[in-house]
């Protein structure tokens, strides 16, 4: 059955296209005529040591994507196809496979162990090669290490693969075992102690019963910190992501442990290499999020009860661990403002500060205020960056009364630094530590405000100057004036913000025209604010808003019109179309919320509809999003008056809903349909048939992503109300679908992941709506 | 599984861009916003009803803002309407069928009172396995229409409250499903028309 295929594998890797093309060809042809004989060539050639190294690898990654899929419905396609393969070519590829574990070649050997999980992800759960745990830790207690590496690495991608409920606890016992004597500082080779170390971090999930056993967790765990230690830094990185792990996985088995844990991971960040110390810091952060949720669980729960208990581990260490995360804060990096993937120890470290600021509360404030006070003013810019980022990372959590008075007195200090430090990188921390200032400390319930009529005018005028400052500094002003503007939300009928209204939309209009606006976001945040700004706005500057209109609409315009753009200029104006559509959602919003406004859609809705028009013949999702939920805040602002778009509009509703790929778009689609319903009422009726085939189809369709279900329930909801004794028509098909879905939770035993998109459908909101949509027709 | 090496997914740094986070939390809120009209219009719909039915045919309009003291006396009657239910449905003598619809009737009337309806105050008094009662196979369709209605004003109550109609749900979409539904639905048009008839004289 098996084929020569080592000189079309070569080829499939020529640099000439033509050779290349035509041996892909001959392996797309073999597969599908002969798919048994394929496979059992493919590893025939993986297992091959006398074939050229590039052709196994080749084979064996040919392999993989025979058994595997990013596409959730193709994934499955090919676990049936394999599970319905001839059980005699099924067995031969298993045991080339097994066999190439032995390998001397490196790449070879690697490549088989990822075939081997996936093999194992398929067939495990059906009860299928129930042999193969066991001969892979029969290849353990082999003398030669090459093998026992690759075994172990075997292991560990198997445990990721599989599902804790697959194995059972006598071979999860062994694969401890041999996973952790792998670990063991006895083992002499390196490359067997890596992949030990990695393959526990897999099967940390299989080990439920072994933590709860006090004997066994304790081996584990004296085991995983000796790793820590361990010369080799890859090693030592692997054994801290097991720590991290087990904070996550563990965290009710940690009490006896932590004190060592505190003392491994100070030194760690203190002396070891940054990707070792980053795991070390990630562990405290770890516990920070464990603890809060179990908090957050009593608070939410009127018994008081958690299924876990709080071992107040972050309480406890506070003393020790904040000097040592406040030290993390002075090993900047140069360039870390401007490179938005950016990641290290300081970072690092302030975001762990944060999250003990949030576990811990007000007990975090006086352990952190005397680093604050006595670096603000060193004349090295990193201890002033430092500790103005250690001030911006506290302020959630601790009390407002506790804070108010300290951001009172910071806050003068603050706003000269903004304007006047010399370094960029302390200007930038210092907008962003003001912004979180008017995050959580500015709104109309705290106590204490912390701007107030005496220094409103400054603030603005600093943050309006500092928006002219580099991209990166000028983008975090910008964030701190929508936190401004955020807190006067809820002010009443007038606003401090409304005398400075112009000069603010003003200024962010001006950020967004800079030759620079698309460098560090800039842009994005500038439009952002500015409709933060319009949302929160009051009555009095709606006068304001209506003039804004004009300018975003011509601003659309402006960049509709532009040509001959390169591909990069391409991207950039399909982002700027999406914000200035989402800036007219928002201006739509507020103007169609005040009856003495409404008027003004009216007479614009004309060209607003045409500029929408056009966005959608752009061809970009998120734009298409954003003028969809634009349209449906004008639909419901205009009301009757939207019938007139409709013969146009319904062209692209039509397009979207059967826009499967991008179903976000498909989503928001679906929405602005129930607010063209409330909107027309029966004058939707003209297109209730196509609306509605499309939307039935779209419910029995299994290439839907399945959280758009949901709204296709409601929206079939909001058609019935608005057309009334007209759904007659519709009403069978709709009852046969929503029986199904019904049935099919009815049926479900318990709550899971394959069941949350029939189990959304039953979520409060839409229940209520069906029940009164269709009870009343 | 990773093809190149070991990696761990990274966690969102505390000092990021206000950009991302505002872009989300804006069309969030432009859904959050339809959502709440789509409710308000609902309760708004479920008020105009107030009045139809075949019991009392005054039609007469009720004040939308109860005080604390007439919020109580309406749960207190809504109490008193569930009892009610709960003796029509154990009643088998003559004119039975007549005895639940009044009291169905009667509760629908109440759930249909205020911005605010007693729903708690029915739920919690045993109402909805009473309805899930009347809406049985070989019911009478008028028993069955104000079962559903009522029903109906249940689910317009709050999110929490809705979670109590969870077991009606098959039977309600099973029955509708039923040969018997155009009569209902037919009943149901029926009572608008009449209501606006009402409404213009």
């Amino acid at each position: 059955m098996a084929m020569e295929v080592t000189q079309v594998l070569l080829s499939a890797q020529s640099i000439d296209g033509n050779v290349r093309k035509h041996a892909e060809d001959s392996l797309r042809q073999f597969q599908e005529q002969n798919l048994p004989g394929f496979l059992v060539s493919l590893s025939g050639e993986l297992a091959s040591e006398d074939k050229p190294v590039d052709s196994r690898k080749l084979a064996g990654l040919i392999l993989k994507n025979a058994l595997d899929a990013k596409d959730e419905n193709r994934k499955q396609e090919l676990v049936q196809r394999w599970l319905s393969l001839d059980p005699v070519a099924k067995t031969q590829v298993k045991s080339c496979l097994l066999q190439t574990l032995s390998s001397l070649v490196p790449d070879a050997r690697s490549t088989a162990t990822q075939v081997i999980a996936k093999v194992a992800g398929i067939e495990l759960p059906q009860k299928q090669w129930p042999e193969l745990i066991g001969s892979l830790l029969s290849n353990i207690h082999q003398v030669p290490t090459h093998v026992k590496q690759a075994t172990l690495e075997t292991l560990g991608y198997l445990c990721e693969e599989v599902s804790p409920q697959v194995v059972d606890q006598d071979q999860v016992n062994k694969i401890l075992t041999a996973v952790v004597q792998g670990m063991n500082a006895s083992e002499g080779n390196n490359d067997v102690r890596l992949a030990a170390t990695r393959a526990l971090y897999n099967a940390l999930g299989f080990a439920q019963a072994n933590f709860s056993n006090d004997m066994e967790r304790d081996y584990i765990m004296r085991v995983v910190c000796e790793t820590t230690v361990c010369p080799e830094l890859k090693i030592r990185q692997a054994a801290f992501e097991c720590l991290v792990s087990i904070a996550a996985m563990y965290y009710e088995k940690l009490a006896p442990y932590i004190q060592d844990i505190y003392n491994i991971t100070a030194k760690a960040v203190r002396v070891d290499e940054e990707p070792v110390a980053l795991q070390a810091i990630e562990f405290w952060s770890t516990i920070c999020d464990e603890e809060t949720d179990i908090l957050e669980e009593y608070m939410g729960d009127s018994n008081g009860d958690s299924d876990i208990p709080c071992f107040y581990f972050i309480k406890q260490a506070l003393p020790a661990l904040i000097p040592l995360l406040l030290e993390t804060l002075l090993k900047q990096e140069e360039d870390q403002d401007l490179d938005e993937g950016a990641w290290n120890i300081a970072m690092a470290g302030g975001t762990c500060l944060g999250l003990v600021a949030r576990t811990v509360g007000d007990d975090i404030v006086p352990l952190v205020m005397p680093f604050i006070e006595e670096n603000i003013t060193k004349p090295d810019w990193r201890q002033r960056e430092a500790a103005s980022y250690a001030f911006g990372s506290i302020l959630e959590g601790p009390s407002p009364d506790k804070l108010a008075p300290l951001v009172n007195h910071a806050l003068p200090f603050m706003l000269s630094a903004l304007v006047k430090d010399p370094n960029n990188h302390v200007k930038d921390t210092t907008a962003w530590t003001l912004g979180r200032m008017f995050e959580f400390l500015h709104s109309s319930i705290v106590g204490t405000p912390i701007i107030n009529e005496g220094n409103c005018q400054q603030i603005i005028t600093v943050l309006l100057q500092s928006m002219k400052d580099v991209p990166n500094v000028a983008e975090k002003a910008c964030g701190a004036l929508y936190f401004l503007a955020q807190g006067y939300e809820d002010v009443g009928p007038t606003s401090p913000l409304t005398p400075l209204f112009q000069e603010i939309v003003q200024s962010l209009l001006t950020v967004t025209h800079r030759e620079d606006a698309t460098e560090s976001r800039l842009r994005t945040a500038a439009y952002e604010t500015l409709n933060e700004v319009v949302r929160c706005s009051t009555d009095e500057t709606a006068t304001l808003v209506v003039q804004l209109v004009s300018v975003i609409m011509m601003e659309l315009h402006k960049c509709l019109e532009a040509q001959n753009l390169s591909s990069d200029e391409r991207e950039k104006r399909s982002e700027l179309i999406g914000l200035l559509c989402g800036c007219m959602q928002v201006i739509i919003q507020k103007l169609g919320s005040l009856d003495s406004t409404k008027y003004v859609l009216v007479q614009y809705s004309d060209q607003i509809m045409r500029l929408f028009f056009r966005v959608f013949a752009c061809r970009n999702a998120t734009a298409h999003e954003e003028a969809m939920l634009a349209i449906g805040a004008l639909a419901y602002s205009i009301g009757q008056e939207f019938s007139n778009y409709m013969p146009e509009f319904y062209k692209f509703l039509e397009m979207d809903l059967q826009n499967f790929e991008e179903y976000q778009v498909c989503a928001v689609t679906v929405g602005v349909i129930g607010d063209i319903c409330r909107a027309l009422e029966l004058k939707i009726l003209p297109y209730c048939d196509g609306i509605m085939t499309q939307l039935l189809k779209n419910l029995s369709s299994d290439n839907l992503h399945r959280s758009v279900k949901p709204p296709l329930f409601s929206c079939i909801g909001d058609i019935a109300l608005a057309i009334g004794d007209n759904f007659n028509k519709y009403l069978m098909y709709a009852m046969n679908t929503l029986q199904l879905a019904a049935e099919m939770y009815a049926h479900t035993s318990g709550f899971d992941d394959e069941m949350t998109g029939v189990y959304q459908f039953f979520e409060k909101w839409d229940i209520r709506g069906i029940f009164c949509d269709f009870s009343r027709v | 599984m990773a093809d190149s090496g070991f990696t761990s997914d990274r966690r969102d740094p505390i000092k990021s861009s206000v950009g991302n986070a505002a872009a989300s939390r804006r069309r969030q809120h432009a859904v959050t916003v339809g959502k709440e009209r789509r409710e308000s219009l609902m309760r708004a719909k479920r008020l105009c009803r107030v009045g139809i039915g075949g019991g009392n045919g005054e039609f007469s309009v009720d004040s939308v803002m109860l005080t604390d003291e007439e919020q109580s006396i309406l749960e207190s009657q809504t109490l008193a309407a569930v009892e009610n239910l709960k003796s029509a449905l154990a009643f088998q003598g003559k004119g039975a069928v007549k005895k639940r619809v009044g009291a169905l009737q009667e509760l629908r009337r109440l759930l249909s009172r205020s911005e605010f309806p007693p729903v708690e105050s029915a739920i919690n008094a045993g109402a909805v396995p009473l309805l899930m009662q009347c809406l049985s196979f070989g019911s009478p369709e008028e028993q069955v229409l104000e079962a559903a209605w009522c029903l109906t004003n249940i689910a317009a109550g709050n999110p929490e409250e809705t979670e109590a109609l969870l077991p009606a749900l098959p039977l309600l979409i099973a029955h509708l499903g039923e040969k018997s539904y155009p009569p209902v639905a037919e009943q149901c048009a029926w009572r608008w028309e009449m209501w606006l008839v009402k409404v213009k004289s």
